[in-house]
């Protein structure tokens, strides 16, 4: 499907280009809301997946191909798995059922709508650069290229600061998992 | 070699992140300590303590060179930043110094564990890089990573005491809310980067002056002005600190209530200021608008904790409530530099007020958690009901604190009292919303006189049967404690040389790295001549600055 996608995307006259884009933005949202409504955990992660795959469809039409392939292989792949597993390993029951009290379902529900208002207004009141169309692919796919020499160069700072980030959440992680002696 | 050159020889660039460098490195050494013999944790506490003074050597090695803007636009390294950093550095080791010197003799189960030493020295200098980083960022996706790097470290701090209930609530809170914050910190990033199409600060400053603020941007700013309020703990996003404060243990709460707000601030101070020197006739009324809404933040934050704090009896959550009053004074004082509508603060007043402030609250926050946790080490009291008869027990102690409490309050003779009245002297740049700002401050300092005079009056008055056993801090924690309180009397007796340091470390590197070279702007004053109302001068000469 999202092979197809990227074909598509390639030829941008295509009528099948908005069709598509609504296909998996229908997707993403559908399971956005699955999400929200499901009371079983492991189905939430199930419909999760199913939203990340349709967010990196998107991308691959707004053609991000690279960005598309680290939202598949880091959230859809990584992120996900670790999810369910963390279910499994800490949970007694993986089947468990979430419920929600009413209250907190009408606070959460008038907190999400006034967000969702106050962000439609601002998008529809904001001048925003560029036009909506999607950039247009620069010639050859360098991307991958391009990227990493920005990451070794303008970004190296942060990008190192990621690596020093990832030493202290290993430490931490394994002191927390550690088992105490007496 | 004027400052804010954009491409500075590789090794002055690295001679001026040098500090973060021997922080990083330190980490490593830190953890790899327990591989070099059996003394893990007076190894590690040595390499900690080597790094965290290198680091101070490093920086020290810094402050002649004035202002500049590094690495492409990622980091400003000027005094402004380079106080904070020192001052960060200092307080870490006398946290260390505090840890070690406060740990029981027979620990409970809950206590931190001297094998655990290189665990907790790692996070700690992992949460200061990021914190050091944080008060030198100027790109949104390098104030995005320094913020979660000084996060991730104090997450593992907060949940340091893990088989202890009461701690693993406040690290989940802290988790969950530092996650959706984060959250909402780099969506409102991106909108940022989408409507500006830049993620240097400068740019989007440059954008702003330009085009004032758009709904779809001032959206964006919300949500990443979120994320550092989450680190400052105001108002709506404050439900961590208390639970946090109370879980972890003493040290990490020493740390937390000072390092994490103030890194916040600092980089609030730095965002403000390059706003507020792009700012145009087009981009006024926002920006007032903007000084306002965290006028609003800052006094509501204030206020909401000094009320919660009232009815606190646990010394840890009393003095958390009351770091979250001082970041509202701190965030009330920072929206000035937005200029309010009826003047313009001189943004070098603004950090000099800031500065001043931090340097008297690390103190005074570092000597009041010392006492409370000398008192839980000697007697387990935390609850300041169970004070009873300690001035009798230890009068010293009992004095100290109630130096230190009334320095938090702002007695007149002791540092927090100078440090609010130029706050509120800052403040009365700013016309009427200055003024109303100043009468929240003075309300505020007054209602909080009754929480700081709680644990002072328990201390003195309130009558134990008289047989238990006199207690003294120990040597190191003493030494804390008299420094402490010796730095709070002189600047609060004599603020004069405290006050031209700060004064001296107010400037920060001209956010514009494009627009900053247009003559007249860089030439107003001499900084080094004129000391009451410097305005920020772009072309700083390299002064010949050292810490006293």
């Amino acid at each position: 499907m999202i092979v197809l996608a990227q074909q598509v995307a390639s030829h941008p006259l295509s009528p099948m280009q908005p069709l598509l884009f609504y296909v998996f933005a229908a997707l993403t949202v559908g399971s956005a809301w699955a999400i929200v409504l499901s009371q079983n955990i492991i189905r939430m992660a199930v419909y999760l997946l199913t939203t990340l795959a349709g967010v990196a469809a998107i991308y691959f039409m707004l053609n991000a191909e690279f960005l598309a392939a680290i939202q598949l292989i880091v959230y859809a792949g990584g992120t996900l798995i670790l999810i369910v597993f963390g279910v499994m390993l800490t949970s007694k029951n993986p089947f468990m059922q979430l419920v929600t009290s009413p209250l907190e379902r009408a606070l959460g529900l008038f907190i999400a709508a006034s967000v969702a208002v106050m962000a439609m207004v601002a998008l529809l009141n904001s001048p925003v650069p560029g036009g909506a169309a999607a950039p247009a692919a620069p010639a050859g796919h360098d991307h991958v290229a391009r990227i990493g020499r920005a990451l070794l160069s303008d970004y190296l700072v942060p990008f190192e600061l990621a690596a020093v980030l990832l030493l202290v959440v290993m430490v931490a992680a394994a002191y927390m998992a550690r088992r105490t002696q007496r | 070699m004027p400052p804010n050159t954009p491409h500075l020889p590789p090794w002055e660039t690295l001679r001026l992140i040098l500090p973060e460098i021997t922080l990083a490195l330190g980490m490593g050494a830190v953890v790899l300590t327990p591989f070099f013999g059996r003394k893990r944790d007076h190894r590690s506490t040595v390499v900690a303590l080597a790094a965290l003074f290198l680091a101070l050597v490093a920086i020290v090695n810094t402050t002649h060179f004035g202002a500049a803007t590094i690495l492409g636009g990622m980091l400003s390294v000027d005094p402004f930043s380079q106080f904070f950093k020192a001052l960060l550095l200092v307080f870490t080791g006398l946290v260390i110094v505090q840890w070690r010197s406060t740990a029981r003799r027979n620990p409970r189960p809950n206590d931190t564990r001297m094998q655990d030493a290189p665990d907790l020295l790692c996070l700690l200098l992992g949460a200061s890089l990021g914190m050091a980083l944080m008060a030198s960022a100027t790109n949104l996706l390098m104030i995005f990573m320094a913020t979660e790097a000084a996060s991730y470290p104090s997450y593992g701090l907060a949940g340091f005491r893990k088989r202890d209930r009461l701690a693993s609530k406040g690290a989940l809170k802290y988790v969950v809310f530092g996650a959706a914050s984060s959250a909402a910190m780099v969506y409102g990033m991106s909108l940022v980067y989408g409507v500006t199409g830049t993620l240097s600060l400068a740019g989007v400053a440059l954008h702003i002056g330009e085009h004032g603020i758009s709904p779809l941007l001032a959206m964006g700013l919300c949500g990443m002005f979120a994320g550092l309020a989450f680190k400052l703990a105001t108002v709506p996003m404050h439900f961590w600190c208390p639970d946090v404060f109370e879980g972890a243990p003493t040290h990490v709460t020493t740390f937390l209530a000072f390092a994490s707000k103030a890194a916040a601030i600092c980089l609030l101070v730095r965002i403000l200021l390059a706003f507020s020197a792009a700012s145009s006739d087009a981009s006024a009324a926002d920006l007032g608008a903007m000084a306002t809404g965290f006028a609003a933040l800052g006094a509501v934050t204030a206020t909401w904790a000094n009320l919660f704090a009232l009815r606190q009896v646990h010394i840890k959550r009393l003095l958390a409530y009351s770091s979250i009053a001082h970041a509202g004074y701190m965030t009330m004082t920072a929206a000035v530099a937005l200029g309010l509508p009826h003047g313009v603060g001189s943004p070098n007043t603004v950090a000099s007020a800031i500065l001043f402030y931090l340097l008297t609250y690390a103190f005074m926050n570092l000597g009041a958690f010392t006492v409370a946790a000398v008192i839980i080490q000697r007697t387990g009291a935390e609850d300041i009901r169970h004070y009873a008869g300690i001035a009798q027990r230890s009068p010293l102690l009992a004095g100290l604190m109630t130096l230190f409490l009334l320095s938090l309050f702002g007695m007149p003779g002791l540092g927090g009292f100078i440090a609010k009245v130029w706050l509120a002297m800052t403040l009365s740049g700013a016309g009427t919303m200055g003024f109303v700002l100043i009468a929240v401050l003075l309300v505020n300092t007054l209602v909080s006189l009754y929480y700081y005079l709680r644990p002072v009056y328990h201390m003195y008055f309130t009558r134990d049967d008289g047989q238990r056993p006199a207690f003294a801090a120990a040597p190191a924690s003493l030494a804390i404690l008299l420094v402490s309180a010796l730095l709070l009397l002189w600047t609060g007796l004599s603020p004069g040389a405290a006050d031209r340091m700060t004064r001296d470390f107010a400037t920060l590197a001209p956010p514009l790295a494009d627009a900053s070279g247009t003559p007249g702007m860089g030439a107003l004053k001499d900084p080094g001549q004129d000391d009451t109302n410097r305005r920020r001068a772009p072309a700083a000469p390299r002064r010949r600055a050292t810490f006293r």
